[in-house]
């Protein structure tokens, strides 16, 4: 084994599932093609699955669909407010309801935005997470 | 929370695999062999991404197995020093909170890193924040509780020479990979809180 590069990309918590669900679709598509006796995959893979699933449908990810999530980080990719990466990616793994949780995700809120800047970013979250409403509701 | 890393490694197919596809019988292989396991320094591994490139299959001498370079990419699960994730409460001790994912189980926050004004009483088991206004907040069992990232522990468990293991006794209990968390800023703690 030979690690090339430890970190290359960062995965928002919406699209380890998103991957996760189309592995388990394409292995259910291969055993009605070709029979059960595909379906026998190695255990530790098939553990892990059902454990990310449970952890992530408990998060935000569910409530979340590709193309607000993609109008979400242009939005806050691009915004004058100079967000790290690492908070665009905090925000869109918490989809904050309010400004106490905004406040644990970036560092020194309130000396870098304004009360309205805030409310921006948070509607801009809000009617991201929106996209599936009955599920937003649910989770939290 | 999630990153993606890029490996490469000698892949095994056995005869009995032949009948598969290579492609999935590759997936299959580097599965088995990384799927929710610890790559030292770099993370709990869930499961493959994606397949960058393979080598042409090479027989060896004696076995039938056929051998490829493959080169690809893994989930992993490895959050970031400062990241703030949400878990379950596992238990409390008199030492801090242990807290859960559903596939990480090692996570602790010690007692120092909890709220200002936490104590642990002793009869419920439980951690207690007393807040400034005198409201008592439990630790409850089983809460949703976010915290923050704060130290990452990487323990190599390969196995050592018995004659030096005496020394290393307790080696062997802990766990490759731990994070230490804190819980000490407003909007953190349990969910239902804020």
């Amino acid at each position: 084994m030979k690690i090339l590069e430890p970190c290359e990309a960062m995965l928002s918590n919406y699209e380890v599932l998103a991957h996760i669900q189309e592995v388990k679709n394409q292995y259910r598509n291969q055993v009605a093609e070709q029979g059960p006796a595909t379906a026998m995959k190695p255990g530790n893979l098939e553990t892990v699955m059902k454990e990310i699933i449970d952890y992530l449908s408990t998060t935000a990810a569910t409530a979340q669909s590709p193309e607000a999530t993609i109008k979400l980080v242009e939005e806050l990719a691009k915004s004058p407010l100079q967000f790290e990466k690492i908070e665009v990616l905090m925000m869109l793994n918490h989809l904050p309801k309010n400004e106490t949780e905004l406040d644990v995700l970036i560092e020194e809120l309130e000396s870098r935005l304004s009360e309205e800047q805030i409310t921006e970013v948070l509607d801009a979250i809000q009617s991201a997470a929106r996209s599936k409403p009955n599920r937003s509701a649910s989770e939290g | 929370m999630f990153i993606l890393t890029r490996l490469s490694d000698l892949i095994t197919i056995q005869p009995t695999s032949f009948t598969i596809p290579t492609r999935q019988a590759l997936e299959d292989q580097i599965n088995t062999r990384y799927a929710n396991k610890v790559i030292h320094k770099v993370g709990l591994a869930i499961c493959l991404y994606d397949i960058l490139k393979s080598s042409d299959g090479l027989i060896g001498s004696g076995t039938g197995n056929v051998n490829i370079n493959v080169e690809f990419r893994l989930i992993v699960f490895r959050p970031f020093k400062g990241e703030v994730i949400a878990g379950r409460i596992a238990n409390s001790t008199p030492h801090g909170v242990h807290v859960r994912l559903d596939f990480f189980d090692e996570i602790f926050l010690p007692k120092d890193y909890l709220f200002e004004g936490s104590v642990f009483d002793h009869n419920e088991q439980v951690w207690v924040w007393r807040t400034e206004d005198g409201d008592e907040l439990f630790f409850d069992k089983n809460e949703t509780i976010r915290f923050r990232v704060e130290e990452e522990e990487f323990t190599d468990n390969t196995p050592v020479d018995p004659a030096l293991r005496d020394s290393l006794a307790d080696a062997d209990m802990k766990p490759p990979y731990k994070l230490i968390g804190s819980c000490y800023q407003s909007g953190l703690g349990v969910v239902a809180w804020w």
